[in-house]
């Protein structure tokens, strides 16, 4: 089962592993971006493509499925006006084992950072303002899973 | 003389100063990055990105695409830097 939300409001991590959990495997994997508080970054402001982005998350999900054994694979991606410390996305996969809960967890956190519409803006205490730039470490692991 | 809908994000979007408008691509363009290089040659608002060209990054109908690709029968085309999601 896929399952692809994106949201301005937060999320229950909880809820969502529980979800994976409900799928009956012996295996989930998940992941939990946050902001980080760099500098003097007071919070991040997160726009995306939204005619694009519920298909490219769909399709970087049912890519998990098809490479692992997977029960169940989930995204989570909130955009707009995000503080510094709160949740930015969610990722996890349930699987019968670990490596393929685990592998497929990765896969979607690493193409998600190269193929997914969003863009982050970070803003200060002040009120400066600046765009976030692609990491070339981030764009080499999401090049890393064979197309 | 085909009109296409143009949609800007990130960077992009507050330089060229709107979200979206519709362009006209002239006879003889073919392919994306023709037409990318006649805005910023053409129009003043797109000039602004010159200096970063090279950053563009741009999807067609929805479906992320390079310069090379075609332009025939695209009607919606997004120009934005480099994704950073996640």
């Amino acid at each position: 089962m896929i399952r692809v939300l994106i949201r301005t409001a937060d999320f229950d991590a909880g809820k969502e592993i529980a979800l994976l959990s409900a799928s009956g495997g012996g295996a989930v994997a998940s992941f939990v971006g946050q902001v980080r508080g760099d500098d003097a970054v007071a919070l991040l402001s997160l726009e995306h493509y939204p005619a694009m982005t519920q298909t490219v998350l769909e399709k970087i999900a049912e890519e998990a499925v098809s490479r692992w054994s997977l029960r169940a694979a989930t995204i989570v991606h909130r955009v707009g006006d995000i503080p510094v410390g709160a949740q930015i996305m969610f990722c996890g996969a349930a699987a019968d084992h670990r490596a393929d809960a685990l592998a497929a967890c990765t896969f979607l956190i690493d193409r998600l950072k190269t193929d997914a519409p969003f863009w982050k803006k970070e803003i200060a205490a002040d009120g400066s303002e600046q765009w976030v730039e692609q990491r070339e470490a981030d764009l080499a692991r999401g090049e890393s899973w064979d197309r | 003389m085909a009109q296409i809908k143009l949609l800007f994000f990130g960077w992009v979007k507050e330089r060229v100063g709107t979200g979206e408008q519709v362009e006209v691509v002239p006879d003889g363009i073919a392919t994306v990055g023709e037409f990318v290089d006649f805005l910023m040659r053409e129009d003043l608002a797109f000039a602004r990105l010159q200096k970063d060209a090279s950053r563009l990054r741009f999807a067609a109908d929805l479906e992320m695409v390079g310069r090379e690709a075609a332009l025939a029968g695209v009607s919606e085309l997004a120009i934005f830097p480099p994704v950073t999601g996640g």
